[in-house]
């Protein structure tokens, strides 16, 4: 399967598990795309970490903790394109709460991040950190009649931002 | 098995439940709608029997070398910086799971689903020490404010309708009347979200353990299971020792089946991988974790002829396929598991003079062998059950006679004859004591049998 | 060809006219039947309900009864399955039963299996009428795994129209010693059932098994329904 199939399948499943998957070219594309979404969505918890990271909430002050926010725009772990899920880990002094506690979660995926199944990726991770989520879509239930529902104790909203720069 | 949980008498409760329209109506709704959506979600799986298969080996091997693997996963677990305890019994992980609360003084404990805390009486041995237990879980949490039991192992609140959740938050949360599933389920993230900040202690279950990297996994669609072993610098979880894999290459293949057979999702919102404490350098993890392994009676059961119902996994795609449970429900089964599985392992667990008459809670039909993800013989582990009932002697005395009877015919046409003759004679009495809805669904029998109508 | 015909007590007590058409059927297709005399029954109903001496007592008999080799065939799918999936089982300890049951479970079939299997009855028309709806009955389609076969024998009907049942295959709550001791559940089973029997808007339900057509037949009874209840090879053999 080559990057651009991988990454297809990734936006394929992240789309059909209710994510919003979005292709972004570079860093620059990246942050114009993040700017656009945050003023409506008020504070902003970025561990700013990353160099993709600290692009995609430039001009943004004041980044407040996650337990306040109500947006957290973060670099994440991994994705897996057979289910379209992105993994989070508590690596590099990173909290695992940004993705669980605001209620609308802005996910950097660098597309070389991307493996193509579950076994691919398992197989990748040798003893896992402490905390690892394999995070599939937003927060959802069906305990009231089976209806569905986003939004319990997770985000209700989760957008992804696969960075997949065109092949020179 | 504590009282507070139900009783066994199957029957009483199944007539209760037949009378119940709104029950029944919701009971119908889920196995449709679970149906439908487990039958969606395969449709994706390349080779499901090989899928299936290889689940069940991977099963069968934790439990053939089941005390091997419970060392393992707690030495590794150990070695990530949890403290492991054994807990033979559920008065045993009950008391450990208490003296640790209590050890640190926690008040207020957040909890995720866990079946097996429900199997020990948990909740009401917290409650006992003065320890609050919010259930995070939304069905979880339906049911704790009803003051309920689980009815389903995946949807706690099954049986009830969203007219009855209205009702129940309006009068115990205080806000006004709604019957919108949506908005229900913001109230309540708005009332867990300030017990998760202030909880300074976390109790979850786990989907699995494993052996070889010591982690837990934990399958929630929520949150709530991510909040409860993350979020408080305490985190106690409560297992039953058979949930091991034996490596953490073998998740993924139970990442495709569990949550389809499930709930119908190609995979659930969370799967989350707690492997021991925060660590040097980590801003996040429980800062003490402790495992308690509960046996409760596993350790036997392995080695007897149900064995392979500890392969279970508990996604209850069997219950909701399930003639029976579809139309009494999961309380009627008067314990903690429902459904085909729950009538194994209830009776696998309580003791057969304890419940004894759950065993007849079958058509045998198949219709949860056919979707059992790890293939578990569910019929025929029910027969083996009963015939333990009547090697036991616990079969009902006229049931016990006329097998005999029967028995003694089926190897003598002579006999057999007769008793066609005699019963076709006494016919009006038979249906008489039979009863409306035994006897009285029979039809006359024939003036010649067909035996006597060939050559 | 040669066959030994199984009745099965069901059918023996209460339903003759079902064997009787299927010896009619047997016969149109040359197919000589023979009856072998003195069996009974083939012990499931103290199988399921654990009584396993019962059903072996019932089983030896029964394997005394069918000897030699050509085939075995019932008009029933549970006492088919019974036989080629429990049989074995109930003597794998006794090596000489255990050869007998092995051969018996290997030449016995359920009568819709031989139609279609053997005799291909399937490739000729059956003059057929009204609208029919199929009980696709747990043994014959778990156990047995016949699922094609009835379907192919019913559009062999030619003149009926086939209307399918939503939830075919669910159980129709009869399930043997079930029906006596949980006869509530039963009965809401069986009245589910009818109630799906009735929506298709079909006249007549058919099925590979006498018992649970008696159990649907009994339901549309009391939900005042005159749709009837008939064994597939009932409505063969009034189409030949």
């Amino acid at each position: 399967m080559t990057r651009a199939e991988m990454v297809a399948t990734f936006m394929e499943k992240a789309a059909g598990a209710a994510a919003v998957a979005m292709e972004v070219a570079d860093a620059d594309a990246l942050r114009e795309a993040i700017a656009a979404l945050l003023p409506a969505a008020g504070a902003v918890y970025s561990p700013a970490l990353s160099e993709l990271e600290v692009a995609a909430v430039q001009g943004v002050t004041p980044l407040v903790g996650y337990e306040e926010a109500q947006v957290a725009v973060e670099e994440v772990f991994a994705g897996i394109a057979e289910t379209g899920s992105i993994v989070c880990a508590s690596v590099e002094g990173r909290a695992v709460q940004g993705s669980l506690l605001p209620s609308h979660h802005v996910a950097i995926l660098p597309a070389e991040k991307i493996y193509r199944t579950l076994d691919d990726f398992i197989g990748s991770i040798g003893t896992p950190p402490t905390n690892m989520a394999i995070i599939t879509g937003p927060s959802r239930t069906a305990d009231i009649e089976l209806t569905l529902a986003i939004g319990v104790h997770g985000p209700e909203r989760v957008d992804i931002f696969v960075v997949n720069p065109p092949v020179p | 098995m504590s009282e507070e949980q139900g009783s066994l008498h199957f029957r009483a409760n199944s007539v209760a439940s037949i009378a119940d329209e709104s029950l029944r109506a919701a009971l119908r709704n889920a196995a449709d709608t679970f149906g439908t959506r487990r039958t969606l979600a395969f449709g994706s799986v390349p080779d499901l029997e090989a899928l299936r298969e290889k689940a069940s080996a991977i099963r069968m091997e934790v439990l053939d070398n089941l005390p091997g693997y419970v060392d393992t996963f707690a030495a590794n677990a150990a070695r990530q910086g949890a403290t492991v305890h054994r807990a033979s019994d559920a008065q045993s992980a009950c008391d450990i799971v208490g003296s640790i609360l209590t050890g640190h003084g926690i008040t207020m404990a957040a909890k995720g689903k866990s079946m097996v805390s429900e199997e020990i009486g948990l909740n009401h041995h917290l409650q006992r020490l003065g320890i609050e237990v919010v259930e995070t879980d939304l069905g979880e949490y339906i049911i704790q404010l009803e003051g309920e039991t689980p009815s389903h192992i995946i949807v706690p609140a099954i049986h009830k309708n969203r007219k009855q959740v209205g009702k129940l938050f309006s009068e115990r949360l205080g806000v006004p009347y709604t019957e919108d599933p949506q908005v229900l389920t913001k109230t309540a993230r708005k009332v867990m979200r300030e017990k998760f900040l202030a909880a300074k202690a976390g109790i979850s279950g786990a989907n699995f353990a494993i052996a070889d990297t010591g982690s837990l996994v934990l399958f929630t669609n929520e949150g709530n299971g991510r909040m409860v072993t993350s979020l408080p610098p305490l985190h106690v979880a409560v297992l039953s020792i058979e949930k091991i894999l034996p490596k953490l290459t073998d998740l993924p293949t139970f990442i495709r089946l569990l949550p389809r057979s499930a709930t119908g999702q190609a995979i659930t919102s969370y799967v989350s991988l707690i492997t021991g404490t925060r660590k040097a350098g980590e801003a996040t993890g429980a800062k003490e974790l402790h495992i308690v392994l509960v046996d409760n009676g596993r350790s036997s059961i392995v080695k007897g002829e149900c064995r392979e119902m500890l392969k279970c996994i508990r996604c209850g795609a069997c219950m909701n396929v399930c003639p029976v449970y579809r139309t009494v429900g999961g309380h009627a089964y008067g314990w903690t598991y429902p459904g085909p599985m729950g009538m194994v392992l209830t009776t696998l667990l309580t003791g057969m003079e304890n419940s004894y008459p759950l065993v007849d809670a079958s058509t045998l039909c198949g219709a949860c062998v056919d979707v059992c993800p790890v293939r578990i013989p569910l019929v025929e582990l029910i027969v083996k059950l009963r015939e333990e009932r009547v090697r036991d002697g616990l079969s009902d005395r006229r049931e016990r006679i006329g097998m005999r009877l029967f028995g003694a015919a089926a190897a003598q046409p002579a006999l057999f004859g007769w008793g066609e003759k005699l019963s076709r004679l006494l016919w009006p009495v038979i249906k008489k004591v039979g009863g409306e809805k035994v006897a009285g669904r029979l039809p006359e029998p024939a003036a010649r049998p067909f035996h006597r109508r060939m050559p | 060809m040669r066959v030994q015909l199984f009745g099965t007590c069901m059918i023996d007590s209460f339903y003759p006219e079902v064997g009787e058409a299927t010896v009619q059927l047997l016969e149109h297709f040359g197919v000589e039947v023979v009856f072998p005399k003195g069996q009974t029954c083939c012990g499931q109903p103290a199988f399921n309900a654990g009584y396993r001496e019962e059903a072996r007592g019932a089983a030896r008999h029964f394997l005394s009864v069918f000897t030699g080799d050509d085939p075995i065939v019932t008009p029933s799918g549970s006492c088919a399955a019974m036989v080629k999936h429990h049989y074995p089982e109930l003597f794998r300890d006794d090596p000489r039963l255990a050869e007998k049951a092995a051969r018996a479970a290997a030449r016995v079939f359920e009568i819709s299996q031989f139609l279609v299997g053997t005799l291909r009855a399937q490739e000729r028309s059956f003059i057929g009428k009204g609208r029919i709806t199929y009980h696709s009955s747990c043994h014959l389609t778990r156990m047995l795994g016949v699922r094609e076969e009835p379907l192919l024998l019913i559009a062999a009907l030619k003149g009926a129209e086939f209307v399918p049942m939503p939830d075919a295959t669910r159980c129709c709550g009869f399930g043997g010693v079930f029906m006596a001791k949980l006869p509530e559940i039963s009965c809401a089973l069986a009245e589910e059932k009818a109630d799906s029997v009735i929506a298709t808007g079909a006249d007549t339900v058919t099925g590979g098994d006498s018992a649970c057509l008696m159990t649907i037949a009994d339901a549309l009874k009391r939900r005042g329904s005159t749709v009837k209840a008939k064994h597939l090879v009932q409505l063969l053999a009034e189409g030949l």
